[in-house]
Order: structure tokens, then sequence, then C-alpha cells
């Protein structure tokens, strides 16, 4: 009773389905009987089960075959139930190769493929800043995000997000998410992980209502934050309020730089200094990145709801390296650099149910504190000057139904490594969602900064492409 | 005062004895309340004004999933938007797809408008199992519950005897409906419709009415004015009945086209809601039905 044995006597005939699925059955149940008489209980008892189940796949198809047939028979000219559709409907017992269409294995199967997606996105940047030469005034293509999400087995999904441009493709999330067989609703994020800061810091760029995320992340976080390590989350209610909760660990803090307007446009981000000096030593946990965030989303009434959250991301010192004699550079030092992140947020959403229309009011606030290296001196002083900053945003958004939207955000913040240096900012957004796969949208803004860049303008025309299966989690 | 105790949860007792049913819309709650009846407690998701395609996907959502002893949903990827990523995170392995806590209500159905190939340049909310939205039909009622009975007799079968009475009871009052929505039927055979979304085609299979247009051009996607332009000229050759549209597209698309053509808009739920008359699935079809049945111009005589 091996798999040639049916594939033989499936692939012999042409004829209609039901000359095979009979072939089968007295097949089966011919080999039922001779190994009955031959006295095997054991085999017995396997092949009956076999036989079993064969059944109850065939008397799925067969039952599936009879509503295609019942269909065409009310309704002639309506479309025929296709066959992928019946096995869909059959929740998979055609999927097997044995006893699959072809009745034979497939080799090479898409059937156990990830969700694959690519996301385009186009941006005509125009801006009457001075020095914009690089960045603006031209067409910009954000790394394209090739996406792959699926589940390995009952317990774990993977999910892994590609940055792709002319330089190559990097790695900007890819990381395991065990969400079965844990106690209650934790789940465990392993791998090169979003951290969970905000409301926005996680999110990709083409999930925003506006072109970029706001200029006060990218200053304190570099867009969104990333980090290669572990996270455990769980949520559980209170009455009934949920609330969810996330601690996670780390090598360093990351960020990607997709931004086409703001600090970390044309990855101008302020990091530590890069110095070039190999690293020495080992790791200790001060080098490590701590993260944390509490939030709950509380329904006020059918049409409202409110999200409040809170988060924090911990460097007690990371080491930076750098040369002592330089201009040779044979002797390399460490000093340490401590960073410390809280940010708290509040998202109001009124979505009338009786309408596609709907009306959100957010904000983020962040304070940082960040230790500082003199690196005018030719060796980097590591003397633990702190600087404290502080900015925030506030936004709102107007959908008139799903396809168009309105938004403003305005925005403040002190400079990173110097808070004498202030940050204002706001941007205009008007959003024509096609449908869900095709976006176009048009921003204005403005900055004005106290630093020696002069105040400028800028316009965006954006258009924003998803291709394949993409989908994102609840993003609270 | 402690003498109090038992008899306070005594009181308790037939709360924590019933079946907490959760149920994707408004027509499946309804449905599930008359079929379960004191055995469960029912709660919906979203009702019958709004988009059942785009439902917000909210935390407290998972609240609910989380505590639910059984999910029902519409079923033909009618949820897909929203139910699967909210099902995902509440981690109730009770109303997971393949227990029984889990009832797809459509199961049994002859699904409609199956599409031939899953492509997107055939519109951007392809339902790869078909036009799911046979809740309005009135023997799409009788599939749901029948399934509704069926699913929880599954989770609780010391129930079956009660469920399959309020199942019979509840057929008895739709089979009475129908002979109530025969002249209503007779009066809609022949007759035109134009739509905004595909929310018809079962009950126009059982009506015996046509819908000669639709002003979304293909699923999800908004009407280009060339095709509003084909649409008006269709409207205006063959004089439909009229133009049936949900509750929140009542926009400037379909007021033009009424403006420029006069054609009746009909605004109706797709589903039962909150409020009367449309309350329960029965009394929602029934207003639907008249209210179809009323826009056809009598025969003349």
């Amino acid at each position: 009773m091996s798999n040639s044995v049916f594939g033989a006597a499936a692939q012999s005939s042409r004829s209609p389905v039901s000359f095979n699925m009979c072939a089968f059955i007295f097949v089966a149940l011919a080999a039922r009987g001779a190994l009955a008489q031959s006295g095997q209980p054991a085999g017995v008892q396997t092949l009956e089960q076999r036989v079993a189940d064969m059944q109850i796949r065939y008397e799925g198809r067969i039952a599936a075959l009879e509503a295609q047939v019942l269909h065409l028979r009310a309704a002639p000219t309506a479309l025929p139930v296709a066959d992928d559709a019946i096995e869909q409907a059959l929740g998979g017992v055609m999927l097997s190769g044995v006893m699959g269409r072809l009745d034979q294995t497939t080799r090479f199967s898409n059937r156990f493929n990830p969700a694959i997606s690519l996301v385009s996105d186009l941006v005509y940047s125009y801006s009457s800043r001075a020095d914009s030469f690089e960045t603006d005034n031209q067409f910009r293509m954000r790394p394209i995000e090739l996406g792959f999400a699926g589940r390995i087995d009952p317990h774990v999904n993977l999910i892994a997000a590609l940055a792709a441009d002319e330089d190559g493709m990097t790695l900007e999330e890819g990381y395991a998410v065990w969400d079965k067989g844990l106690p209650d609703t934790f789940t465990l994020r392993a791998g090169r992980l979003p951290i969970d800061f905000g409301k926005l810091s996680a999110m990709h760029d083409h999930e925003l209502s506006f072109v970029d995320k706001p200029s006060t992340l990218q200053e304190y976080l570099g867009g969104k934050a990333l980090t290669t390590g572990l996270a455990v989350h769980h949520w559980f209610g209170v009455g009934e309020v949920p609330v969810r909760w996330s601690v996670g660990v780390g090598n360093s803090l990351g960020q990607d730089a997709h931004a086409i307007q703001g600090p970390a446009a044309g990855e101008q981000h302020h990091g530590a200094a890069a110095t070039g000096a190999e690293p020495f030593g080992r790791r200790g946990a001060d080098d490590f990145v701590w993260t944390a965030r509490v939030t709950s989303s509380i329904d006020l009434g059918a049409n409202d709801d409110l999200q409040l959250g809170s988060s924090g991301i911990f460097v007690p010192g990371a080491k930076e390296f750098f040369y002592t004699d330089p201009p040779a550079n044979t002797a390399v030092a460490s000093g340490a650099l401590g960073r410390s992140i809280i940010g708290i947020d509040a998202h109001w959403r009124h979505a009338d149910a009786g309408s596609t229309g709907a009306f959100t009011l957010g904000g983020e606030w962040i304070w940082v504190r960040m230790e500082l290296a003199d690196t005018s001196a030719p060796v980097p002083v590591f003397s633990g000057a702190r600087n404290h900053s502080q900015g925030g945003w506030l936004f709102a958004e107007y959908a008139f139904d799903e396809h168009w939207s309105v938004g403003a955000r305005a925005e403040r913040f002190q400079h990173a490594e110097d808070s004498s240096l202030v940050w204002r900012g706001w941007n205009c957004a008007l959003t024509w969602n096609i449908d869900e796969f095709n976006r176009v949208r048009f921003e204005l803004g403005g900055v004005d900064t106290d630093d020696a860049v002069a105040p400028y303008g800028f316009a965006m025309l954006q258009w924003t492409l998803v291709l394949g299966s993409h989908a994102h989690a609840l993003a609270w | 005062m402690y003498k109090l105790i038992p008899l306070l949860l005594l009181t308790l007792a037939p709360l924590h004895a019933q079946l907490s049913v959760l149920c994707t819309t408004r027509d499946l709650a309804d449905i599930a309340s008359r079929i379960g009846g004191n055995a469960v407690r029912v709660e919906a998701m979203a009702t019958g004004a709004q988009d059942p395609h785009r439902i917000l996907a909210k935390p407290s959502g998972l609240l609910k999933l989380r505590r639910a002893d059984v999910l029902i949903e519409m079923g033909l990827d009618l949820e897909h938007a929203w139910l699967p990523a909210l099902l995902e995170n509440a981690a109730n392995e009770r109303i997971a797809p393949g227990q029984p806590g889990f009832i797809n209500a459509s199961d049994g159905i002859t699904p409609l408008e199956v599409p031939t190939t899953v492509d997107r340049s055939r519109g951007t909310d392809v339902h790869p199992r078909g036009n799911p939205h046979y809740n309005l039909d009135p023997e799409g009622g009788r599939t749901i519950a029948r399934n509704i009975a069926k699913g929880l007799a599954l989770v609780k079968p010391e129930l079956k005897a009660t469920l399959d009475a309020n199942l019979r009871s509840f057929e008895a009052d739709l089979d009475a409906k129908l002979k109530e929505w025969a002249p209503h039927f007779a009066r809609l055979k022949g007759a035109k419709f134009v739509v905004r979304h595909g929310w018809f085609p079962y009950l126009a299979q059982r009506a015996g009415f046509t819908v000669i247009a639709d002003l979304e051009p293909m699923a999800g996607l908004e009407p280009s004015p060339a095709h509003v332009a084909a649409v008006m000229d269709l409207i205006r050759r063959e004089k439909p009945a009229a133009l049936l549209v949900p509750p929140w597209k009542q926009d400037g698309i379909t007021k033009r086209v009424a403006s420029e053509t006069g054609v009746r808009v009909l605004a109706l739920p797709v589903g039962c809601t909150n409020d009367a008359p449309y309350a329960t699935w029965l009394s929602w079809m029934d207003h639907l039905i008249s209210a179809l049945a009323a826009a056809v111009p009598e025969p003349a005589k």
C-alpha cells in the first residue's frame, strides 16, 4: 500500500474524478481485507485508520464537487467554482502531495511558502534649503521593503523585512515570534527587532499618515529604533480595559535611516561619533540596551477609543572605541556613553460606526538624557558630561472616507546633544488611498531651527505601492 | 451575612453556565441568540450599519475574543481584513479555527461569484472563495442558524435538544416569513437594480431580480468618471427600480447619479443593526425585501 500504488491507480486514467476515487477506495478496501486475513493486527489497525482518513477526505471532495454541480445547475451563467477555492473550502484536505489533485508528490511546492510582499515608495522632494543638493529637488526612492512572514510550526512565526536599494540589501527586521504554547498571552520575540517604543517608532514608513516619521523621533531614535535581541510581550484585561506591556534587551540601539526630510534624512542622524577604532575587550551588561513599554487602549463608547502609553530605553554605558595617538592610530582606548530615553504617548480616535471616516488626534513627548564625549579634541574626552533634552509632536488626521484624508503635524524638540538648540517644524499632508495597495500623498512642511541652517520649506509628492500579501500586526 | 454567600453563588451560577458567544456581525448575534436562548450570552463585534469589510481592529476586541467560549464568523473571507490579526493575538485556543468553539456560519453555502483566478487586476477586495454576502438571502439565514445549532451542540452536547427545538422554532418563523415574502418576490421577479458593491447576488438569485450595473467598477475600487458616466447612461436607458447603496455610501457620487438620472436611491443596512426596524435578522430581512419590492413599479393593468 505504498504511494506508488496509489499513483499508478490514479494515473492510469484521465477519466472523471469519480472513477479515480472508486478505484482508490477499492484498492484501499481490498488491501485492508487482505491484511486482515493475514493476521497482522498492528498493521490492520494502521491501515484501517488510513482508509478511514481517506474516506473522510474523499467524502469532502465529493461534497465540494456536488456543490459545484448544484451551483452550476442553479445558476448556469454564474462563474464555476475554482478548484483552488474548493481546496480552500475543504480546509486543506487535498493538500497532501499523495492526496492532491495530481495524485503525486510535488518536489517543489509553493504551498508552504511564506507571505511575500514588496513595498515601493517613490518621493519627489522639493526643498528651499540651501545645502540640499544631495537630498532634495530630485526624485528619491526609499529602499524597497521586501517582506516575508509565515508560520514555522504550530508555535512560531518568522517575520523578515529586507531593505533593498541600489547600494545593496540590508536586514531591517528579522525575528521569530513564539506566540503559541507560552503561558497566558505571553509572546517571545527574538532576532533583529523593532524596539517597542511609543506608537510610531515601530511602524514601517509606508504605514504612516505622513511621508516621514516625526523629526523628534528621528532626532532621538533615528526614526525606527531597532536592536538585535529578545523581547517579551504580554497583555491582559483590567475589567474591560486591555493592557499590554513588554520588556526587551538587545545588543545596541540601532535605527533605520530612510527619512526623506528631517534630522535623519540622508543618514545625518546624531549617533555616537564613529572613530573607526577596532573594539576590544569583552562586552558587559552596561553595553546592552534595555527597553520597556506599557500601554492601554480604552473604548470610550462605540465610536471613540483612547490609547495611552509610556516607554523607556536605557543604555547604561555603551562603549565607544577611539585612538589615543592620532594620527598614528595604533593605540585604542574606550569610554562609555550612557543614554536614557523616556516617552509618553496618547492617541484618541473617533470613528463613527455608520461612516468610513475617522478623526485621530495624537501626540508623543520624549525626554532624553545623553552622555557626551568631547570629540573636538584630537583624543575624545569621556568626561561624563550630560545633556538633557526633550521634545514631541502633536498631530491630527481627518479621514473623509476610506480613500481621502488630510493631516497636520506640529513639533518642537531640543537638539539631542545640545538642548540650547531648538527645532520647530510643521507638516500638512493630503492623502489619496486609491485602493488598499496604491497611495498618493502630497505634503508641505516647514522647519525653523536655532542652528546654522536658515528656516526652509519643503514639499513632497509620494507614490507608495504594495505588491503581494502584506499585513501588519495590531498596532498598540 | 455569611449565610447569604451560597445564595449569591446560586444567583451567579446561571451566568457562569452560559456560553459566551462572540459573533463578528449583528446578524450572527441575533440568530445565535435565537438558537442558543438562555444558554448563551451573545455579543457582536459589528452591526449592519458598518462596512463589514472594514471594521477597525481594536485592542478591546482582543479581550472579547480572549473571553469567548465560541466565535461565530460569516466566513468566505468577509472578515479577513480584521479578524485574523485579532484572533492570532487573542491566544484563545477554544475559538481557534478547527476547534469546536470556532463556527464558520458559511459552511454549506454554495458560493456565488467565485473568481476563476485570484488576481488583483480584477479588484482589490477579491474574495477567493466567492461573494460573502449570503446573509442577504433568506436561505442564507437558515444555513447560518443550522450551523450555529450544530456548532453550539459540539461545544455543549447537553444543550442539543434545546438547540434543536430553538432551531425548529426559528425555521418555522422563517418559513412563515417566506410565505409573506412570496408576493414581494413575485413583484421583484425581472426587476432591474443598480448597486454599489456586490451585496445582492444571493437575494437577486432568490427573488429573481437583476443587477444591471455596479457603481463600483471592481471590488474595492472607487468609480472613475468614465465608469460613472457609463452607469448613468445605462440607468437612463434601462430605468432600474432603484440604486441600492449601503448607509455609508450616500456620498457625492451617489447623489450625483441620483440627481442626474432621477434614479431612486435606497440606502439600506447590509445586516441587522441595534435599532428598530432592523434589530433582528428577520425584521431586517422583512424591511429589506419590502423596501425593494416597494421600489418596483406596479405592472400596468
